[in-house]
C-alpha cells in the first residue's frame, strides 16, 4: 500500500512533456542502492547466513540525443560472517569472524525508449563490463588471524546488464528502478566454501534503485 | 598412536561448535594430507591429520 501511494505521488508529480526539452548531450549524476541475490547462494548462506546483500554507490551518466547513454558507476558491498567447515554438503560455523567487501566499477552503454504521451516514463536497457575487486579479511584477534593466515584480495573482470524504467519527478531530478544481472567469474570457486559448493560466480540478480540528478 | 591425536582434534572441533560425529569425521578426512597410495589405503588410512587446516575453516574464496 505504501509503495502504491509512493508511485501515485511520483506519477502525479511528474513534469509535463513540454517542460522536458532535453539537450543534445546531457551529463547526470546518480546515487544507487542495489539489493542483490548472489548466484553463489550456498556459499553466502554458509558464511554470512544469507544469500543476498546490499550495494551502495553512485556514478555519472552521459546521454546523447535523449536516447543513447553511457554510464560509469562505483559501489560497495560489505558483510561480516564467520568461517565455516563444509562436510557432506552442510556448513558448520567455526566462530572465526571475517569481513568481505566487493567493490565493482562498471562501464555500460544503453538505449532509452521514448513512449508516446508518456515522456515522464523512460524504459531503458544497458549492458557493459565491470572491474570487480574482492577482499576477505579476518576480523578475529591478531593471534587467531595470524595463525590461520586467510586474508585474500582478488580482482577480475565481469559482465553487467540492466533493464528498467526512469521516472522524472522534476526537471532536474528523476528516479529509476531496474533489474540488474552480473556475472563475475575468476574470483571464487578455486578455494574456500565456494569450492566446496562448486560455485564460481560472484555475481547475481538484483534490484537497483537510483536517484538521478540532472536532465 | 594416531587415535589420541585424532581424538584431540575432534575435541577441538567440538569446542568450536561442531557436534555431529559424522561432520567431525568428514572434516578430519577432508583435510587430512594424503599419504601413500592416493586416497584411502590400509597403511595410512586417509593420511596425516591436519589440525590447523581443519580448524582454520573456509571463507568465501579462501
Amino acid at each position: 500500500m505504501r509503495a502504491f501511494v509512493l508511485v501515485a505521488l511520483l506519477t502525479t508529480a511528474a513534469v509535463p512533456a513540454a517542460a522536458q526539452s532535453a539537450p543534445a548531450v546531457g551529463i547526470r549524476g546518480f546515487f544507487a542502492f542495489t539489493e542483490q541475490a548472489f548466484s553463489a547462494k550456498n556459499t553466502f548462506n554458509a558464511v554470512f547466513g544469507k544469500s543476498s546483500g546490499e550495494f551502495l554507490g553512485g556514478g555519472a551518466q552521459v546521454i546523447v540525443f535523449d536516447t543513447f547513454f553511457g554510464e560509469i558507476s562505483g559501489s560497495q558491498f560489505a558483510e561480516t560472517g564467520s568461517r565455516v567447515v563444509v562436510a557432506n554438503g552442510s556448513a558448520f560455523s567455526l566462530g572465526i569472524p571475517l569481513k568481505a567487501t566487493l567493490n565493482p566499477v562498471e562501464l555500460t552503454g544503453g538505449y532509452r525508449l521514448r513512449l508516446k504521451n508518456l515522456d515522464w516514463l523512460r524504459p531503458y536497457a544497458d549492458a557493459g563490463v565491470g572491474w570487480y575487486s574482492y577482499k576477505e579479511t579476518c576480523t578475529a584477534d591478531a593471534a587467531t588471524c595470524s595463525a590461520i593466515d586467510a586474508d585474500l584480495s582478488a580482482k577480475h573482470n565481469g559482465f553487467v546488464m540492466h533493464g528498467g524504467v526512469e521516472l522524472r519527478l522534476h526537471r532536474w531530478v528523476g528516479v529509476t528502478a531496474d533489474l540488474q544481472y552480473t556475472h563475475i567469474p575468476g574470483i571464487i570457486g578455486t578455494d574456500g566454501a565456494s569450492k566446496a559448493f562448486n560455485e564460481q560466480d560472484l555475481g547475481g540478480l538484483g534490484g537497483r534503485f537510483r536517484v538521478i540528478v540532472g536532465r | 598412536m594416531s587415535a589420541p591425536h585424532v581424538a584431540g582434534v575432534a575435541a577441538m572441533m567440538m569446542q568450536q561448535g561442531i557436534r555431529s560425529p559424522a561432520a567431525i569425521e568428514a572434516v578430519l578426512e577432508q583435510y587430512a594430507v594424503d599419504l601413500g597410495t592416493p586416497g584411502r589405503d590400509n597403511s595410512f588410512g586417509f593420511g596425516l591429520i591436519d589440525a590447523r587446516a581443519a580448524l582454520r575453516g573456509l571463507g568465501v574464496a579462501r
